[in-house]
């Protein structure tokens, strides 16, 4: 096939992706040590794109912009894994530092390999995978729809571009009522969530409901598909809890959200975890053949493409190979270079780093594929729990393993959110694919430099954040927490081993991703899982209701508003935020 | 025989789960650990059950061809009308319409292929038949941003494509 006269992979896409990714990474890095958490870029690239390729330059193509979303939107995750984990190290050496306890001596240079290593890695484990989830399990990929719906908007017609700004606008007037806090009541409404209890239901049933469109909006997108994330969440706060609290399980001095607190954090959680990573597992053992087929696919579309000099549309098979050896490489030269690390560890590290790097990136690939929600942190806590384990509580190499792992599943969820857009408005996953290659570690060194630069700028050259500063840093607070956890070996072995069998018998029923799904659905609060099973609800009621006709050309534009409404003002408000506290 | 296959599997699973959540010291595994395996064994003999009865009910259905559950028949529909697509007049509503009318479809009921022509050779047919769709999105995307000549092209592709999809004898 020739593509020639058709713009996709051009040099405005890529300067457009280049530029938006770098100002998106910069924000969101310094959001995520201000708020605590981060924002995918795609859907703000894409509208960019949309606005700068088509109305000024007057000859971009839906193709060429997606290029553009793709390489902004991967630039801009890579400092998502950075901000969850390096800053963890700074506040751990100040911490322990302020009690005199010994610091940890690191250098930023392993931790610039392995984001490096993690970037290119997550680009590399998703390339089987997209035939896997994409082409094959189908998965719904919310945010990857509601960017093609952005892209495609302009030749749908003026119907489709109505619901979708209606969608937007609604979202975005809900999110600031929620944000301000206009409609809150005491005890009912607060923190963007539903309190339903009204001291009947128990809090142990978790009768709480989180006031995101965007939840519901990805329900409304996923429907019958996502169903089983619903149920898993029904199962752990319908049937185990109640069970736990008939039994006894539950402290008698435990009452009210201190009992749940408990239920979630003590037992929940850990299950939860303990599923994710058994059900990845067996998925793999259940798929083999599916995922050997679709390995059997790209060697092939190589080998046409070298013996008949037939253009194709996928990664060549090599790519994925001297990928993989590079990363190992990088994987072990970053953990050798931390000091107290043999080479027996870092060659150990080397190779269970990036085995668990790809069970990891299934994990969250597929959680984001049917519910939008990447459970990053989970997959840190183990990364950290693993390695220290391997190198012998050594912390500096523990981190520098798990930022390349968060920096590689934040890509490959990403990554594979860009190729669902690719595929719905046709563009080619190795063009895709090498873009992100490209430029996807700009986005490392950036994010790296980001955090430095903010830690030297607090007094005497060191504090800028943490507890105390203008930039508190939660998430890293929290792994900071975990990793003092560790130290003291409280880590809940049984509930892991546990939840991992029960994990593995749910991934090998005959329904796609039920173990994940189920997984993680015990792993985040019910609140999400309750309003995101409404939304797989309201589908299947149109659906049977009105037909697919209805649910492709009115519903699934309207939920794409509703995505990006809140996305945009989520952005906004977190821009808010930092200007209001810091003047 | 399914009903009671899924009933024995779920039971076996809340059974498994709630067992777990007990919460004991680091370290160490909870007391109730038989139940545990009891809730694993009755999960495993549920899901073998259960594995057996989707075969047999494969099984059935290819015997008795019912339309809207045979993959290959909306399969057969989706070849047939891409077959005699033409990039001229409303293009993008008759694209529409295949996408949300076959394709959709075969797209609900294709995981029957891992059962009927195996894991190996089913997923090959749902990899083969997800290029065809990219092709059409395609060709979609280059009509609608004025690109005829790329819209044709991606068209005639999709079509080559359809026309190379083997689909094993059952």
């Amino acid at each position: 096939m020739q593509h020639n006269s058709y713009r996709e992979l051009t040099v405005a896409s890529m300067v457009l992706g280049l530029i938006q990714g770098i100002i998106l990474n910069l924000a969101f890095v310094y959001a995520a040590l201000k708020l605590g958490f981060s924002i995918g870029g795609s859907t703000v690239a894409a509208i960019t794109g949309y606005a700068l390729l088509r109305g000024v330059m007057k000859k971009g193509t839906s193709i060429e912009n997606n290029i553009n979303q793709t390489i902004a939107s991967g630039i801009n995750t890579v400092g998502t894994g950075i901000v969850f984990t390096l800053p963890a190290l700074y506040m751990l050496n100040a911490k322990w530092a302020a009690a005199g306890e010994p610091i940890i001596n690191f250098s930023l240079w392993p931790f610039i390999f392995s984001g490096l290593a993690g970037a290119i890695l997550g680009v590399v484990v998703i390339i089987p995978l997209r035939k896997q989830m994409i082409d094959l399990d189908r998965l719904r990929f919310p945010s990857g729809v509601a960017v093609a719906t952005i892209i495609r908007s302009g030749s749908t017609g003026l119907g489709k571009a109505k619901l979708l700004g209606l969608g937007f606008l609604i979202s975005a007037i809900w999110k600031l009522l929620m944000v301000a806090g206009w409609l809150d009541i005491p005890h009912v409404i607060y923190g963007e969530e539903l309190h339903f209890g009204f001291g009947i239901i128990p809090d142990y049933l978790s009768p709480v409901l989180y006031l995101s469109l965007m939840n519901l909006a990805a329900g409304m997108l996923a429907g019958r598909g996502g169903l089983s994330f619903f149920a898993g969440g029904a199962l752990a706060w319908w049937v185990i809890s109640p069970i736990a609290v008939a039994l006894g399980w539950v402290g008698a001095n435990l009452s009210g959200e201190a009992q749940s607190g408990f239920i979630y954090g003590q037992m929940l959680r850990p299950l939860g975890i303990g599923a994710l990573m058994g059900g990845a597992l067996m998925g793999v053992v259940m798929t083999f053949p599916a995922i050997k087929s679709a390995l059997v696919a790209l060697a092939n579309a190589s080998k046409l493409e070298k013996v008949q000099g037939v253009s194709n549309d996928e990664m060549p098979f090599k790519v994925l190979i001297w990928g993989l050896v590079g990363a190992v490489i990088m994987f072990f030269v970053a953990t050798y270079m931390v000091a107290g690390v043999t080479i027996t560890q870092a060659i150990l590290a080397s190779i269970i780093g990036p085995i668990w790097l790809a069970l990891a990136a299934l994990i969250v690939a597929q959680a984001t594929g049917m519910t939008d929600i990447s459970p990053m942190s989970g997959m840190a806590l183990i990364t950290v729990t693993i390695m220290m384990f391997i190198l012998n509580h050594n912390i500096a190499a523990a981190m520098v393993v798990g930022l390349a792992v968060c920096v590689a599943i934040g890509q490959a969820a990403d990554m594979m959110q860009d190729l669902k857009t690719g595929h719905l408005i046709g563009g080619r996953p190795k063009m895709q694919q090498i873009a992100q290659f490209a430029v996807t570690w700009i986005g490392a060194i950036v994010a790296i430099g980001a955090v430095y630069v903010l830690w030297k700028a607090g007094p005497g050259g060191a504090n800028g954040f943490g507890e105390g500063t203008s930039l508190p840093a939660p998430q890293a607070s929290v792994l900071m927490g975990i990793i003092e956890g560790l130290k003291t070996g409280n880590i809940p072995l049984a509930k892991y081993i546990m939840g991992g069998t029960l994990g593995m018998l749910l991934a090998a029923a005959p329904l796609a991703g039920l173990g994940v799904m189920v997984g993680l659905a015990m792993y985040l609060p019910f609140s999400i899982t309750l309003g995101y099973g409404i939304g797989c609800f309201i589908q299947m009621w149109i659906l049977k209701s009105k037909g697919v006709h209805f649910v492709e050309h009115k519903l699934v534009p309207f939920a794409a508003g509703l995505i990006i409404g809140e996305a945009i003002t989520g952005i906004g408000h977190a821009a808010f935020e930092i200007i209001k506290t810091s003047f | 025989m399914k009903i009671f296959a899924i009933v024995l599997y779920v039971i076996s699973i809340v059974i498994g789960i709630s067992v777990s959540a007990k919460v004991v010291p680091a370290g160490e595994m909870p007391d109730n650990l038989m139940l545990f395996f009891v809730g694993v064994i009755g999960a495993i003999i549920g899901l073998i059950l259960w594995h057996r009865s989707n075969r047999e009910e494969v099984k059935e259905m290819l015997e008795n061809a019912k339309e809207e559950d045979n993959p290959l028949v909306h399969l057969a529909k989706v070849k047939e009308q891409i077959n005699h697509l033409q990039v001229e007049g409303d293009y993008l509503a008759a694209v529409d319409s295949i996408s949300e009318g076959p394709i959709f479809h075969f797209i609900e009921e294709s995981r029957k292929l891992l059962d009927i022509f195996g894991q190996e050779q089913g997923a090959q047919i749902i990899l083969s038949f997800a290029q065809v769709e990219r092709a059409l999105n395609r060709s979609w995307s280059a009509f609608s941003d004025g690109h005829i000549e790329e819209a044709n092209r991606s068209l005639q592709h999709a079509k080559e494509l359809i026309g190379n999809l083997e689909v094993p004898t059952v």
